[in-house]
């Protein structure tokens, strides 16, 4: 139970805002997982190798090193995606660039790796990456049922008309808004009852 | 079962609340120290469902008209066509009680609906949170089925309905809290979500008279033709002071402005800029938007300066969404929704400039 308040506060509940760049797309779930994969991947890295230098740098030198570290990453990443899997990176086209702010954001690097060690620090950043992931998931889940009926591609519930609003940018701010209603009236109910 | 323990557990309530809900509060001030006044959200609520009845009139009246000069439902048997049969009507008799009959079978499966559902939801947010249901539901109800395309399908009205009790209202904690009119939020779900089954008729198709369109015997939603019933519905509002003149008046004269801007760029480009302003007064709904819709008090400016920029900008907007996007029906919705959204900004810059104005005069005095 400490666990689940653990991350309910620190981790997810925080995420749900950096997540808003990226809600925009997440309209299907295919496109949404590899662009998690992504931040999964380069957050751990990213928090890793700077609590690696932490000692050895200023703090001035060390947000450049980040920002340095996880744009460089995240180009790498990218061609790794052209070379190895172009239609991947052509269903992500140019959302990579925003995993780089995603990550940034997600990743905590500067503010937790300056003071961590390493292997903790991994384990935050891969914690945070996959909370991030558990929202924006959930919420292209939501929005590719509700829009036809089809989950992965596969027809779970037929459909008579599709559900446009679903498409909707703005209904992703609105399901994002929904689910930190649900986590605020279990955070003031639930636990503080406990 | 779920359902079933939750009414077990929660059975007096229930009772209690529909009970409150239909027959008088016991829990009305008595003691000298509270301000004492006729009007409660109950009374309220029912002058404007008052106001109402002619527009409902009208809207029945017409929807069974359209159908009958139509003849959209001939040959087609449906459960509306066996029961007027059944009644002893025909279809394609013109006259008022047929008219009215058969348009009564659309409206009132759309209003029932409405209400069930919303009433549904009302209900549990109601137990979830311990509080009394607020008569809100019925203006809403009701001007949400009256916004509705007589073609429209239940189960949309349904969907319709809970998204403008739960997302347009509940959310931000009931009744008087609501940043936009629960009803038209409803509406802009479906319009988004389905634009097939709003989109059913041609807006800007004018093939009728000024006189046919000011007794509202043309097609249009269920109960946005009529100009004459909206203006008997004006009065009551207006002698009752529940709705704002100065917002009617200020979204009449923005009306005005911007069609007469748009007829002076002429006709060349688009013809709905020759449209005059009488033709935009007259259809297109604007009198059901005006005098219903944009003055609903909650969503609405509070200051009465900011009433007159409120009414203003949405005259302007409704008829910019009209003109430029020909396929549209719900051009009104969509000017006073964005106007909803503005209304607090409208407040906060009214009472900062009589700040900053009253300021200037005191130190001026100095």
């Amino acid at each position: 139970m400490k666990t689940f308040q653990i991350i309910l506060n620190e981790l997810l509940v925080y995420q749900v805002f950096a997540v808003c760049s990226a809600i925009f797309f997440a309209t299907s779930v295919e496109a949404i997982l590899p662009l998690c994969l992504i931040v999964i991947a380069t957050s751990s890295l990213c928090n890793f190798f700077m609590s690696l230098v932490r000692e050895k740098v200023k703090l001035q030198t060390f947000l450049i090193l980040v920002l340095v570290f996880t744009l460089s990453l995240m180009t790498l990443i990218d061609y790794l995606l052209t070379m190895y899997y172009p239609e991947i990176h052509n269903g992500l086209k140019w959302m990579v660039g925003i995993t780089a702010l995603n990550t940034l954001i997600v990743g905590n690097a500067f503010s937790f790796a300056r003071v961590n060690r390493p292997w903790l620090s991994l384990g935050i950043g891969f914690l945070n990456a996959l909370s991030y992931s558990v929202i924006l998931i959930l919420i292209s889940l939501i929005r590719e049922f509700f829009y036809d009926g089809t989950i992965f591609g596969n027809q779970l519930w037929e459909m008579s008309k599709t559900n446009n609003f679903f498409l909707l940018p703005s209904c992703g701010f609105l399901l994002i808004g929904s689910v930190i209603w649900v986590i605020q009236h279990y955070k003031n109910t639930v636990l503080t009852k406990e | 079962m779920f359902l079933l323990k939750f009414y077990e557990q929660n059975k007096n309530y229930i009772s209690n609340t529909i009970n409150e809900l239909i027959f008088c509060r016991n829990d009305e001030t008595k003691s000298d120290t509270h301000i004492r006044d006729c009007l409660d959200l109950r009374r309220v609520m029912f002058i404007v469902e008052l106001s109402l009845v002619p527009v409902v009139i009208m809207a029945c009246y017409n929807t069974g008209y359209q159908a009958h000069i139509n003849h959209t439902l001939e040959g087609v048997e449906t459960w509306r066509s066996a029961l007027f049969d059944l009644l002893g009507f025909s279809l394609g008799q013109t006259s008022f009680w047929s008219s009215f009959i058969y348009g009564l079978l659309f409206f009132v499966p759309v209003y029932l609906t409405s209400m069930l559902v919303g009433g549904a939801w009302e209900l549990f947010f109601a137990i979830m949170r311990r509080k009394k249901i607020s008569e809100g539901l019925f203006v809403t109800g009701l001007i949400f089925s009256l916004l509705m395309p007589a073609s429209i399908s239940l189960w949309q009205v349904a969907l319709g309905i809970s998204f403008a009790i739960v997302i347009g209202k509940e959310i931000y904690g009931g009744t008087g809290r609501n940043l936009f009119n629960p009803a038209l939020v409803g509406m802009a779900f479906l319009y988004y979500a389905y634009p097939q089954a709003i989109n059913t008729f041609d807006a800007n198709n004018l093939n009728f008279t000024l006189e046919q369109a000011f007794w509202g015997t043309i097609p249009g939603q269920l109960g946005t033709t009529s100009f004459f019933a909206c203006l008997v519905g004006a009065v009551v509002l207006l002698i009752s002071g529940l709705a704002s003149w100065k917002i009617m008046f200020s979204m009449l004269i923005g009306m005005f402005f911007s069609s007469s801007v748009f007829n002076m760029i002429g006709a060349g480009i688009n013809p709905l800029f020759g449209l005059t302003p009488e033709w935009h007064l007259m259809t297109g709904g604007f009198a059901f938007a005006c005098v219903f819709l944009a003055t609903d008090p909650i969503s609405a400016t509070t200051t009465e300066m900011g009433k007159y920029y409120y009414g203003f900008f949405i005259g302007i907007l409704g008829v910019i969404f009209r003109v430029m996007n020909p396929e549209s029906t719900a051009f009104w919705m969509l000017a006073i929704l964005v106007m909803n959204a503005m209304a607090p900004l409208i407040d906060h810059l009214v009472v900062k400039s009589n700040i900053y104005r009253r300021q200037k005069r005191e130190l001026s005095n100095l």
